[in-house]
C-alpha cells in the first residue's frame, strides 16, 4: 500500500508550455532523438520543455539495468550504437538555440566502455555547434578509461546520481550498482580533475529515515560533491516501486538548509526537483 | 477552440479527475479548467483563451490519451 499522493505535486500546464513543448516535440522527431523528460514521464516536462530545457538521452532508449524506481525499458543491445547520435544532439541543441544542454544515458554494460566515448563525442560536438552553451552530464558508474574519456571532452557539470540512502540501495538499485562505488565515482571525478564541478541526487520517499538522509548527504560532502539535489520519489507506473510517504516541502526547505551548511555550493531541494530541474541555475550558484 | 489533454511524454493514459468550470461558465485565458491524473502527478489544464465553455466531453473519472478532445472552449 503506497502513500496517498499530496497536493502540492499539481503542475499546471499553460498554453505557452504546451506551444514551447510542442516544438520541442518536432525537433526531436526530426532528429530522431531521445529525451529521459518522457521516458521518465516527467512531471517537470510541460514546464522545461515550455522553457526549452531538456535532457537528451544517449545511447538508445534500452537499458541494461533494472532499477526498481526506474520505468526506463530494461534489455541487452548487444553492443549497438547509433555512431549519428552526438551529431543529432548538437544539432537539435543549436536549432533549438538552448544555452545549457543536459545529457545522460542508459546503462550500456554491453559495452566495453560503457558508452563513455559516445558521451565525450556529444560534449564535443555541442560544444562545436554552440560554443557559448553550457553542457552537463548524468553520467553511469564510469571508472577509470572511461571516466577520463567522458572528462576529457570537458563537460560543464558532471554528475552521477545515489538515488538513496546506503541501506535501501540493494533494494531500490540494480544489484550492479552500490552505495560505496557511485561515492567512488564521484571521488574518483575529482581526484582525476579537482576542479570539475560534481553534482548529485537523492530521491525521498522510498522508506529511508531522516538520519540516512543526513549520511548520505555527509558521504557526499566527503566526496566533494558540489551540487546536491533532493526530490520526491514518485511512481512512474504500477510495476516500479510504491512511493513510502510524501516529504513535506519544509522538510525540503530543511534539508536544503542543512545541505548548504555542510558545505554544498549548489542545492535544490523541494518535491518536483530532479537531477537537471533547473540545472543551469543550480550551475550558476557556483559562479 | 478544442480543450485537451495536454502532451506528457511516454504517459499513454491520465484519468480526468475532475472539471473546474461548467458549460456556459465564461472563463478567463489562464483559468484552471480541468484536473488529469497521471501516475507521477496531477496536471492542470489552464484555459488557452478567454471564453465560454460551450461543450464538455468527457466526463469526469474518464481515462484518455494525451492529445484527446475533452471540450470545447467559444474563445471570446
Amino acid at each position: 500500500m503506497g502513500a496517498v499522493r499530496s497536493d502540492w505535486l499539481r503542475v499546471r500546464v499553460s498554453p505557452a508550455d504546451r506551444e514551447g513543448a510542442a516544438v520541442l516535440t518536432r525537433a526531436l522527431e526530426e532528429h530522431s532523438l531521445h529525451t529521459v523528460c518522457q521516458s521518465a514521464r516527467c512531471p517537470n516536462l510541460p514546464q522545461c520543455w515550455g522553457e526549452r530545457t531538456v535532457t537528451f538521452l544517449l545511447l538508445g532508449d534500452v537499458c541494461t539495468r533494472n532499477c526498481r524506481f526506474c520505468a526506463v525499458s530494461t534489455g541487452w543491445p548487444a553492443g549497438r550504437v547509433d555512431c549519428g547520435e552526438p551529431q543529432r544532439v548538437a544539432r537539435a541543441a543549436r536549432a533549438l538555440g538552448l544555452r545549457y544542454v543536459v545529457l545522460t544515458s542508459v546503462d550500456r554494460d554491453d559495452l566495453a566502455d560503457g558508452g563513455a566515448s559516445q558521451f565525450a563525442a556529444a560534449v564535443r560536438a555541442v560544444r562545436e555547434l554552440s560554443p557559448d552553451a553550457g553542457v552537463e552530464v548524468l553520467i553511469p558508474d564510469y571508472r577509470r578509461e572511461p571516466l577520463a574519456e567522458l572528462l576529457s571532452a570537458g563537460p560543464t557539470v558532471v554528475g552521477h546520481n545515489m538515488e538513496t540512502v546506503r541501506r535501501l540501495t540493494p533494494a531500490v538499485r540494480d544489484r550492479r550498482a552500490s552505495y560505496a562505488g557511485s561515492l567512488e565515482v564521484l571521488a574518483e571525478i575529482k581526484q582525476h580533475s579537482p576542479t570539475q564541478p560534481t553534482k548529485s541526487s537523492l530521491l525521498l520517499g522510498m522508506g529511508e529515515e531522516s538520519g540516512e538522509v543526513e549520511e548520505a548527504l555527509e558521504d557526499l560532502r566527503a566526496a566533494n560533491v558540489d551540487i546536491v539535489v533532493l526530490g520526491q520519489y514518485l511512481r512512474p507506473t504500477p510495476q516500479q516501486l510504491p512511493v513510502s510517504r510524501y516529504a513535506l516541502p519544509a522538510e525540503f526547505e530543511a534539508l536544503a538548509m542543512r545541505a548548504r551548511a555542510m558545505g554544498f555550493r549548489g542545492v535544490v531541494a523541494a518535491p518536483l526537483a530532479r537531477t537537471s530541474y533547473r540545472a543551469a541555475r543550480a550551475y550558476s550558484e557556483l559562479q | 477552440m478544442d480543450i485537451s489533454i495536454p502532451e506528457l511524454g511516454d504517459v499513454d493514459e491520465v484519468r480526468l479527475v475532475r472539471w473546474l468550470v461548467g458549460v456556459g461558465q465564461t472563463v478567463q485565458a489562464g483559468q484552471e479548467l480541468a484536473e488529469v491524473e497521471a501516475d507521477k502527478a496531477v496536471f492542470v489544464i489552464e484555459a488557452p483563451a478567454a471564453g465560454v465553455v460551450r461543450e464538455i466531453i468527457s466526463a469526469q473519472g474518464e481515462s484518455a490519451r494525451p492529445g484527446r478532445v475533452i471540450g470545447r472552449l467559444e474563445v471570446q
